[in-house]
């Protein structure tokens, strides 16, 4: 029997992002714990009666069949297995999440664990779902990406000199990518001093489980600190502008100055 | 010969097939057959659809109210004294107000946001009409009772719903979003589980 039998894959997926095309379809981006990252074509995702479209949104983890196709595969059955619903009824959450899943978006690449990448996403997501801190949920999220794609910073040893660094002598070099003793911090042009607290705290996200991380105090003097450290880090080790960092901000001043009791206002009307 | 000089010596069915290959939705071929088709047409085919492009962009404006596409300005819908002054509801794009006029049973105003909040597309509130509702609102002579947020059912409109929700919440004003569910003529057994809970939650009394 000739002709080519289209290769047909079932595996599960979080979607990352979608673009349109044409009239009624979509690309999809997502990302698998075998496959690593995947565009597909979800057709007809755009018309009200489709069968797809509810099941390959963003922020949603799902499981797809895909044919393989000349240029894209096409998916062919999806079926949600978490659509993570608290986080889409919460801004705060939603931004960190349109965060964690950019982040995710840009930093896979070829040559990169992605079963290990699809795991910390989906348990990132869980956790920002159950109602864990955003902050704490992104900064574990932030290191542990960077650990496996292999520009974790280096917290623990002087990176120009390669000695232990006491906290209170550690100056911070985003471009060396790690502490700095006091000592060698004339040696880099952009070594700078750190609080001690904010490397501590960094050292406990490192180190500690994410239960015993949750236990930690953190001022909102200090949270910012550490995002800002963090976004700045990435920024400049991996060349890439994070565009969705900033809503973070936006989101929480709007949070902010209207006040808590409107949560969920959107939908009580 | 540099970039300038090239496009310049390219022949002029070359730069109408770039120029149709630039629309969204076409293709380099759908592309060629359009310029080839304009090519056989009639001169006069052609001088109208040259005009009506020309004509198109030199009176279509943007309404200083509700932000949507108009050749009147204020438009029309604005200065309608039948539809409901207090509601506003707010839309994506100007297509999406054709779609609910369409319906013939939503008598308030619009307002065109021009996009949506996508942050990772780099699309912030700041990129959107969102600073002008908020002064519309504030400015206007007839108190706002109602801001329908009518953005797509997907991630981003949501972000988009719960921003203006936050934003216009301290006006007291009352913010309402499209009820979410099944679509007619859906079959529910591949309904996703945020439609079904959604189509739960806002379920509805079958005999009033």
């Amino acid at each position: 029997m000739s002709g080519r039998i289209p290769r047909v894959i079932k595996t599960k997926a979080i979607v990352l992002a979608h673009r349109r095309l044409g009239d009624a379809d979509r690309i999809v981006t997502m990302i698998t714990p075998q496959q690593g990252k995947v565009d597909a074509v979800a057709k007809g995702a755009l018309k009200p009666k489709s069968k797809l479209a509810g099941h390959v949104e963003p922020l949603t983890l799902t499981e797809v069949s895909l044919a393989h196709g000349r240029t894209l595969d096409i998916i062919t059955q999806a079926q949600t297995q978490n659509a993570y619903l608290p986080i889409k009824s919460d801004l705060q959450k939603m931004s960190t999440a349109f965060y964690l899943l950019e982040l995710t978006n840009r930093f896979l690449i070829e040559d990169v664990d992605a079963g290990q990448i699809f795991e910390l996403l989906d348990s990132s997501l869980t956790r920002l779902s159950d109602g864990k801190k955003s902050q704490f949920v992104t900064r574990v999220f932030e290191f542990s990406l960077l650990r496996v794609i292999g520009i974790k910073p280096e917290l623990m040893k002087c990176v120009i000199t390669g000695k232990d660094v006491d906290a209170e002598k550690a100056y911070w070099s985003m471009v060396q990518g790690g502490v700095v003793h006091v000592d060698s911090s004339v040696k880099t042009f952009d070594a700078r001093p750190l609080e001690s607290r904010v490397i501590r705290v960094l050292r406990a996200i490192e180190f500690l489980s994410f239960e015993e991380i949750c236990r930690i105090k953190i001022d909102p003097q200090l949270s910012m600190m550490l995002e800002n450290m963090m976004f700045e880090f990435i920024q400049v080790q991996s060349e890439l502008v994070i565009k969705s960092s900033s809503f973070m901000g936006e989101a929480r001043r709007v949070i902010a100055s209207s006040g808590t009791e409107l949560n969920n206002s959107s939908r009580d009307g | 010969m540099n970039q300038y000089e090239r496009r310049n010596s390219q022949s002029p069915i070359t730069t109408l097939v770039e120029a149709f290959n630039r629309l969204p939705g076409i293709g380099p071929k759908s592309a060629q057959r359009l310029a080839y088709h304009v090519l056989r047409a009639p001169e006069k085919e052609a001088q109208e659809l040259a005009n009506s492009l020309l004509e198109v962009k030199r009176s279509i404006t943007l309404c200083d109210f509700c932000q949507n596409l108009t050749d009147l300005n204020p438009c029309r819908i604005c200065t309608d004294s039948k539809r409901d002054f207090k509601t506003i509801c707010v839309v994506e794009e100007p297509l999406d107000v054709q779609a609910l006029e369409r319906t013939g049973s939503y008598m308030g105003l619009y307002h065109v946001l021009h996009g949506v909040i996508a942050p990772s597309d780099g699309i912030g509130p700041s990129d959107l009409k969102i600073a002008e509702l908020l002064k519309r609102i504030r400015d206007s002579e007839v108190e706002i009772d109602e801001v329908i947020v009518a953005t797509n059912p997907n991630l981003e409109g949501d972000a988009t719903s719960m921003y203006l929700a936050r934003l216009l919440g301290p006006l007291g004003i009352n913010i309402t979003h499209l009820a979410r569910g099944l679509p007619a003529g859906a079959d529910l057994e591949y309904a996703d589980d945020v439609t079904l809970n959604r189509a739960l939650e806002f379920r509805q009394k079958v005999l009033d």
